[in-house]
C-alpha cells in the first residue's frame, strides 16, 4: 500500500525510542511476562511523546542548543529569540494553563519526574 | 470555481427518501482532487480519533497518489448511501442505519466475511486487523468530522448532498 | 523559525524596515501548538492552547504576523472558531483565567506575505529592487497557504516574479511537505513527497527552491540529511525563504543575513551564480 514500507529510516527509530524512554510503564517489557495480555494505545502516540515532552517543558518545541545560538549570533540576531525560551513567565503560564485544563493529567505526563505514565 | 461553505457542521434531521421508508444524513464529505497536497493529515486525524495512533494507515478514508496523474491525489470515502451495498449484501446483518441516516457495522455481529468489502463499488469497509472485524466512517457520530477538520488545504468539504452533487460535477465538468 | 532558520528570521526584518513596515518580534510567545498534532488528540485543548498566544498578542496591543504557514494557520482558524462560537470562548477564557489572561477576540492574525502584498503593495515591491535576480526557482508554497483559495500562491508568485527570478512550474509544486505525515509514516513523507521534489530541482538543473513556511523547511532540511546519511544521495539544490530572495534583491550583500550558516545545503553555487550576474 505504502511505498518502502520495508525500509526503516534510522532518525524516526530514533525519535521512536525517545518516545519510549519517556514512559514510565513500557507495555513491551510487560508482555514478556504477560504474553496473553493485550497492548493499548496510551493517549499520547509513542512518536509524538519526545516532541511533546519538550513541548511541556521549554514551552516550544523547537529547542535553541549552544550550536543554534552560535548560529543566530552569525546572522547578526540575539543568542535567544524573545519567546519562551527568554520569557520564563510565559512558560509558566502555559504549564498552569496546561495542568489547570486537565490536559497533562489526560495525556499521564507526570511534571516532577517528565515522565509520561503510559 | 466557487462554492460557499456552510456554516452546519453537524448533522441535523436526516432526510427521508421519497416513496421508501429509508432515510440519509444531510451532509456528505467531498474531496477537490485540484486543490489536495496530499498531506495525509485527514487520515491521521482520523486514525487518532477511532484507533489513537498516527499511523495513516489506520484512517477510514483514503488519500493516495494518483498511479497516472503524478503529484495529484485522489480520495475515496464512504458517503453513506441512500442504498448502501454494503448493508444490502451482509450476510449476518450487522450493517444498518442509524437513526441519523449514518451507515454503521455493529462490531457484535461482523464475523468479517469481507462481503461488504466486495459489494462497495469503490470497497470503503475494511478488515480491522486487532479485532477481525470490518470497520467503516461512521460519520464521528454525526460531529463535525476529524478529517475535514484536520485538512490543511480545504480539499475536503462537507456539504449538503444536493450541493456535494452539483460540485462534483462541476469538477468533473459534466 | 529562530531554531532553524536565523537567516530568514533576520532577512524578513531586513525585507520589511526596507520597506517601511513597523515591525518587530512578539514577545513572551509560546509555540502555536501544531494543529495536525493537537487537534486529534482534542480540538478544545488545541484551541486553548493556541488562545494563549492570542490573548498575549491582545495585551500587548499588537497585530500578530505569522510568516510560518502553519502558526499562521493555528492563530487564524483558532481566533474564527472562537469568533463563530461563544461556548468554545467561554470555555477558553475558564481556562486562561487561571493563568491570568483572557481572549476578548479584538487582535488581527497576517500572514507576512498578506502584509506584503495588501498591506505595502507590489508596486513598491518592485520599485525597491534595485539588483533583479536572474536565477530560476521552484516554489514550495505548503498546504496551510493553500486554504484561502488561489490568493496566497499568487501573491507568493508575483512577489517572487518581482524580483526577477523566474519560477519554473512542475507537477510536485502543490505537494505536501509531509511533515505531519512524518509521524505516521516516515517513508512516504521522505521519499514519496520531498525526495521526489527534490529529484525534479536536480533534474531541471534548478537554482534555488524556494518556500514559505519554517515547518515545511524543518522537514527539507531532515529529509535532506536522511537522503545524505542513510542513502548516500547529496541533493546540491539549496532551499532558501522567500525573503531571503526578496532581500538579495533589495541590495543586500547575503553576508548581511548569514545566508550560508546554519544549512544542510550552502548556496555556494546560487551565490556565484550572483556574483557573475552582476
Amino acid at each position: 500500500m505504502v511505498s518502502g514500507d520495508s525500509e526503516k529510516i534510522k532518525s524516526w527509530e530514533r525519535l521512536f525510542e525517545a518516545g519510549l524512554k519517556v514512559t514510565a510503564h513500557n507495555q513491551a517489557e510487560d508482555a514478556k511476562y504477560y504474553p496473553l495480555r493485550k497492548q493499548f494505545r496510551p493517549p499520547a502516540p509513542n512518536i509524538a511523546k519526545a516532541s511533546l515532552k519538550r513541548d511541556f517543558e521549554v514551552g516550544l518545541v523547537y529547542y535553541v542548543g549552544d550550536d543554534v545560538e552560535q548560529d543566530r549570533a552569525l546572522c547578526g540576531l540575539d543568542k535567544k529569540p524573545p519567546t519562551a525560551h527568554v520569557f520564563k513567565e510565559a512558560l509558566e503560564r502555559k504549564r498552569k494553563i496546561l495542568e489547570e485544563s486537565g490536559i497533562m493529567k489526560e495525556l499521564g505526563f507526570d511534571k516532577k519526574k517528565g515522565l509520561f505514565k503510559y | 470555481m466557487s462554492s460557499t461553505i456552510v456554516p452546519q457542521k453537524k448533522l441535523k434531521e436526516p432526510i427521508p427518501v421519497p416513496g421508501t421508508k429509508e432515510k440519509v444524513s444531510d451532509l456528505v464529505v467531498i474531496h477537490d482532487p485540484t486543490k489536495c497536497t496530499g498531506c495525509g493529515q485527514c487520515m491521521i486525524g482520523c486514525a487518532y480519533k477511532h484507533f489513537r495512533t498516527f499511523d495513516r494507515r489506520f484512517g477510514l478514508l483514503y488519500v493516495y497518489e494518483d498511479p497516472i496523474n503524478k503529484g495529484c491525489y485522489i480520495n475515496a470515502n464512504c458517503s453513506h448511501c441512500v442504498f448502501p451495498m454494503c448493508l444490502a449484501s451482509c450476510p449476518k446483518e450487522a450493517i444498518y442505519k442509524d437513526a441519523k441516516g449514518i451507515v454503521r457495522i455493529s462490531p457484535l455481529l461482523c464475523i468479517g466475511c469481507g462481503t461488504c468489502n466486495q459489494a462497495c463499488p469503490i470497497g470503503i469497509p475494511r478488515l480491522d486487523e486487532e479485532r477481525k472485524v470490518y470497520v467503516k466512517c461512521d460519520f464521528c457520530d454525526g460531529d463535525y468530522p476529524m478529517c475535514v477538520q484536520m485538512c490543511s488545504s480545504n480539499a475536503l468539504k462537507l456539504l449538503p448532498r444536493k450541493e456535494a452533487f452539483e460540485y462534483v460535477k462541476k469538477l468533473r465538468g459534466v | 523559525m529562530p531554531a532553524k532558520m536565523p537567516w530568514a528570521e533576520k532577512a524578513t526584518f531586513l525585507v520589511s524596515r526596507h520597506l517601511g513596515i513597523d515591525f518587530d518580534y512578539m514577545k513572551e510567545t509560546v509555540c502555536c501548538v501544531r494543529p495536525g498534532v493537537w487537534k486529534p488528540l482534542n480540538p478544545d485543548w488545541w484551541l486553548t492552547l493556541t488562545s494563549q498566544n492570542l490573548a498575549t498578542a491582545e495585551k500587548q496591543n499588537i497585530t500578530i504576523v505569522d510568516s510560518c504557514n502553519g502558526c499562521y494557520i493555528s492563530h487564524w482558524e483558532c481566533l474564527q472558531e472562537l469568533k463563530e462560537d461563544p461556548e468554545k470562548l467561554e470555555m477558553v477564557n475558564r481556562n486562561l483565567e487561571k493563568a491570568g489572561l483572557k481572549v476578548t477576540l479584538n487582535v488581527e492574525v497576517k500572514h507576512f506575505l498578506q502584509v506584503l502584498y495588501e498591506d505595502v503593495g507590489i508596486e513598491k515591491i518592485k520599485e525597491n529592487v534595485v539588483n533583479p535576480l536572474n536565477i530560476r526557482i521552484m516554489r514550495h508554497i505548503g498546504c496551510h497557504a493553500r486554504k484561502h483559495d488561489e490568493r496566497f500562491p499568487r501573491y507568493f508568485d508575483e512577489i517572487m516574479r518581482a524580483t526577477g527570478a523566474e519560477i519554473v512550474d512542475t507537477p510536485y509544486d502543490k505537494t505536501c511537505c509531509g511533515l505531519l505525515l512524518y509521524f505516521g509514516d516516515p517513508n512516504a513523507s521522505v521519499f514519496n513527497r520531498i525526495g521526489v521534489k527534490m529529484q525534479t530541482a536536480k533534474e531541471l538543473d534548478i537554482d534555488a527552491y524556494a518556500l514559505i513556511c519554517s515547518g515545511c523547511y524543518d522537514q527539507f532540511e531532515r529529509a535532506v540529511k536522511i537522503y545524505k546519511d542513510e542513502k548516500g544521495i547529496v541533493f546540491e539544490t539549496p532551499i532558501v525563504h522567500f525573503s531571503e530572495l526578496l532581500a538579495l534583491s533589495f541590495g543586500y550583500k547575503p553576508e548581511d543575513f548569514g545566508m550560508m550558516y546554519c544549512r544542510p545545503i550552502p548556496p555556494t553555487k546560487l551565490m556565484q551564480k550572483l556574483k557573475e550576474g552582476k
